[in-house]
């Protein structure tokens, strides 16, 4: 069960996929301009967290045209809301256990 | 133990650090976007109500124009009474509805993104009252109705971002009619009605039939 969680923590290591979970544990979805905004990260950089996420399944990608525009748009799967859930709940009881 | 403390420290301050992160990010990406669309059609109506029992009151008086020209804060102050009793009805009833959905859904009114919304609606409002209150001084009412619209548009679109993003087109309409009617001081009584009624009550059809409520 330890291994299972400590796994999960891994997926979510870096600040920007967990800025971009949190962002879509609290939005149903999000287009990438706003969560790049919201975030204050590079293009490059919030492209490859999003596609990890997305390769985990934790994230849902949709792309679709407005005029000649693509519009990208994020939202959460279940599992992803799960898995942020409890690494969440994982860093809490980490930050009972050192105090 | 004093090694102990400090060697598990770090570790403690990067969950801590993460967690008001996650907070933060949470805090900083909600929008309060689903006020009813009731509240919208309720303050379209009440401003047509309030235009009408105004028309009539103008009527006695000589008309829109004659009134706002008139520089007699007598003859005004019952349009001016009007139209601040039609904003704080408006108000008492979009509060009032907000509460009651919130109450449903068990969350709280003074909540991080509705505060947001709040604060950004009115404070151009508030500016616009300073403004009006300075203007009448030097030059009569005839300005009333187009720097309240003028203002609510601002308002609007500027508090688009923190809530429904279509508010910032009902906001660029009211900033139109605000500016026609500053051009066109005569046609500031209609204008009024076509913001503040009009523009009100089709923005809250128009949300119901995208959203439903």
């Amino acid at each position: 069960m330890k291994n299972i969680i400590e796994g999960l923590s891994k997926a979510f290591e870096s600040r920007v996929r967990l800025g971009i979970m949190s962002i879509l544990m609290v939005n149903d979805e999000i287009d990438y301009n706003s969560l790049k905004e919201t975030l204050d990260v590079t293009d490059g950089n919030l492209a490859s967290h999003a596609s990890a996420l997305e390769k985990l399944k934790y994230i849902a990608v949709s792309k679709s045209f407005v005029g000649k525009k693509t519009r990208t748009v994020y939202s959460a799967t279940a599992e992803g809301k799960k898995a942020f859930s409890s690494h969440i709940t994982y860093l809490e009881k980490l930050l009972k256990g050192n105090k | 133990m004093y090694c102990k403390a400090l060697r598990m420290m770090p570790e403690s301050n990067q969950q801590l650090q993460d967690l008001q992160y996650i907070k933060t990010m949470m805090d900083r990406s909600s929008r309060f976007d689903t006020i009813t669309s009731l509240a919208w059609v309720f303050a379209g109506i009440i401003a047509f109500g309030g235009a009408a029992y105004a028309y009539l009151q103008l009527n006695q008086s000589g008309g829109y124009e004659a009134v706002v020209m008139s520089r007699d804060y007598g003859t005004f102050r019952p349009i001016l009474f009007i139209g601040a009793v039609v904003f704080l009805i408006a108000v008492v009833a979009c509060v009032s509805i907000t509460l009651i959905r919130l109450r449903a859904v068990k969350g709280k009114l003074l909540q991080r993104p509705i505060l947001r919304l709040s604060v950004n609606l009115m404070l151009p409002i508030f500016a616009g009252a300073c403004l009006l209150y300075a203007l009448h001084q030097l030059s009569g009412f005839e300005y009333f109705a187009p720097v309240s619209l003028l203002m609510y548009g601002l308002g609007l679109f500027n508090a688009g971002r923190y809530s429904i993003d279509a508010m910032r087109y009902l906001g660029i309409a009211c900033m139109a009619l605000g500016t026609i009617s500053i051009l066109l001081p005569d046609t500031g009584y209609w204008t009024w009605v076509a913001g503040f009624g009009l523009g009100n009550l089709l923005f809250g059809i128009y949300q119901y039939r995208k959203t439903g409520f």
